[in-house]
């Protein structure tokens, strides 16, 4: 009896390790659809963070990139060491309670974003010489065009956009955690 | 006729165009883009991959063209293009040489496209790949879909109720809860009934036969010998 019931405990993170991937992937098409200036394709990596062990939750960050490179575009594939570092901090901040009030998952996706653009920066300067998604491309431009150098302008170019943009999906993951009743 | 791309022949082009791009520029890099792309065209009988290729690599070297050889000041300008817009020769060949690695990384990803879902995770399986690895990614990739069609009509039932969705973006903002938490709260709860289908049908209760796959097929070894032309020429011209 107890082996079917870890079975099926077993069977259900799996199914749950889907579903962060797919809302990794899925929410970030929705809000393309509704043009929305934030991306929301870290939200199934940070509920993981709340709803997975640990190894479960680095193979939600591994795969996304995985999955959105086949599914949307295979840059997406570049970026898998921000997926995992992302992940990896969700779940400290996960571990210290960061999501449990509205400023507190704030000041989470403001630590999630800086930890993700200083990830994703390299990628962006050494593999495609700082053209990234339009709004980051836009930033870097301007930056270059006052004068800064490649690596400084994507840095904050990133910095800009990913905080914005990981402040968003850290009080949105906030509202979920609260509204459906989530608990660690 | 199979018209799609053998994993192994792909997971091995994607080595040779890695190794590729981390060794000194030269012409046999557009050789490795040509031969992957002459590959993939030769097994789907169709121009389809040079339209992925072209639709994947422009949006990067386009603005990667404008960003370095006319706007970046790092780059001294020496000229000037048509007389009005600066001209950047060390911008140009740095733009040049991102061009080179990122149409390297494209050409393998487009071979990526050409191969079958269905067929990559039985190779990946009867190559002892865990199989809980493989279940996750089969059922996010049919979770995707449930979501974007849920997504659409969640959308437009919430349109119809009055809620405002747009246009202007503090409305679409708001609305942003009401759209996306049904979405996600169907998907989470139906997380149970998936388990419980996925026990029903014997998924790790009995020891899984592995499909066959073979390992290389028809022509994949010529492929994969052609594949290697590049980088072999390229290592060779190094060392002399």
């Amino acid at each position: 009896m107890e082996n079917i019931e870890q079975r099926q405990k077993f069977v259900k993170q799996i199914t749950l390790v889907a579903v962060c991937l797919a809302l990794n992937v899925g929410l970030g098409k929705i809000s393309s659809i509704l043009s929305l200036p934030f991306t929301m394709d870290t939200i199934g990596t940070i509920l993981g963070a709340f709803i997975l062990p640990w190894y479960l939750m680095l193979i939600v960050a591994a795969l996304s990139s995985v999955v959105a490179s086949i599914v949307i575009n295979p840059v997406y594939i570049y970026y898998i060491g921000t997926q995992i570092v992302i992940g990896i901090v969700a779940f400290i901040l996960v571990k210290l309670k960061m999501f449990e009030k509205l400023y507190k998952a704030i000041i989470s996706g403001f630590i999630i974003g800086i930890a993700s653009a200083i990830v994703s920066a390299p990628v962006t300067a050494l593999v495609f010489g700082g053209v990234s998604v339009p709004s980051i491309t836009a930033l870097n431009v301007l930056f270059l065009a006052s004068g800064k150098s490649l690596w400084e302008s994507v840095i904050r170019g990133a910095l800009i956009v990913e905080s914005i943009d990981k402040v968003a999906a850290g009080a949105f993951v906030w509202y979920i955690i609260r509204r459906l009743k989530i608990k660690k | 006729m199979r018209t799609f791309i053998s994993p192994s022949v792909v997971i091995f082009g994607s080595l040779v165009g890695i190794v590729l791009v981390f060794l000194k520029p030269d012409v046999n890099d557009i050789f490795f883009i040509g031969i992957s792309l002459i590959i993939n065209v030769v097994t789907t009988k169709s121009l389809e991959p040079i339209g992925i290729f072209i639709k994947l690599s422009l949006p990067i070297i386009i603005p990667l063209f404008i960003i370095h050889t006319i706007i970046n000041p790092t780059f001294p300008s020496t000229n000037e293009l048509f007389g009005v817009l600066p001209f950047r020769p060390e911008g140009l060949a740095f733009s040049i040489n991102i061009m080179r690695q990122v149409s390297i990384l494209f050409a393998i990803s487009t071979m990526w496209f050409f191969v079958d879902r269905d067929y990559f995770l039985d190779w990946l399986i009867s190559r002892k790949f865990p199989l809980f690895i493989c279940a996750a990614f089969a059922q996010a990739i049919a979770i995707i879909s449930l979501i974007e069609r849920r997504g659409d009509s969640v959308y437009k039932a919430q349109q119809a109720r009055g809620i405002q969705v747009g246009p202007n973006l503090i409305k679409k903002i708001k609305a942003l809860p009401s759209v996306m938490l049904p979405v996600i709260a169907t998907v989470i709860n139906e997380t149970d009934w998936r388990a419980i289908a996925l026990v029903s049908r014997g998924f790790t209760c009995t020891k899984m036969s592995s499909p066959q796959v073979l390992f290389l097929e028809k022509f994949d070894s010529l492929k994969l010998t052609i594949l290697t032309i590049p980088l072999l020429l390229k290592i060779t011209l190094w060392k002399l």
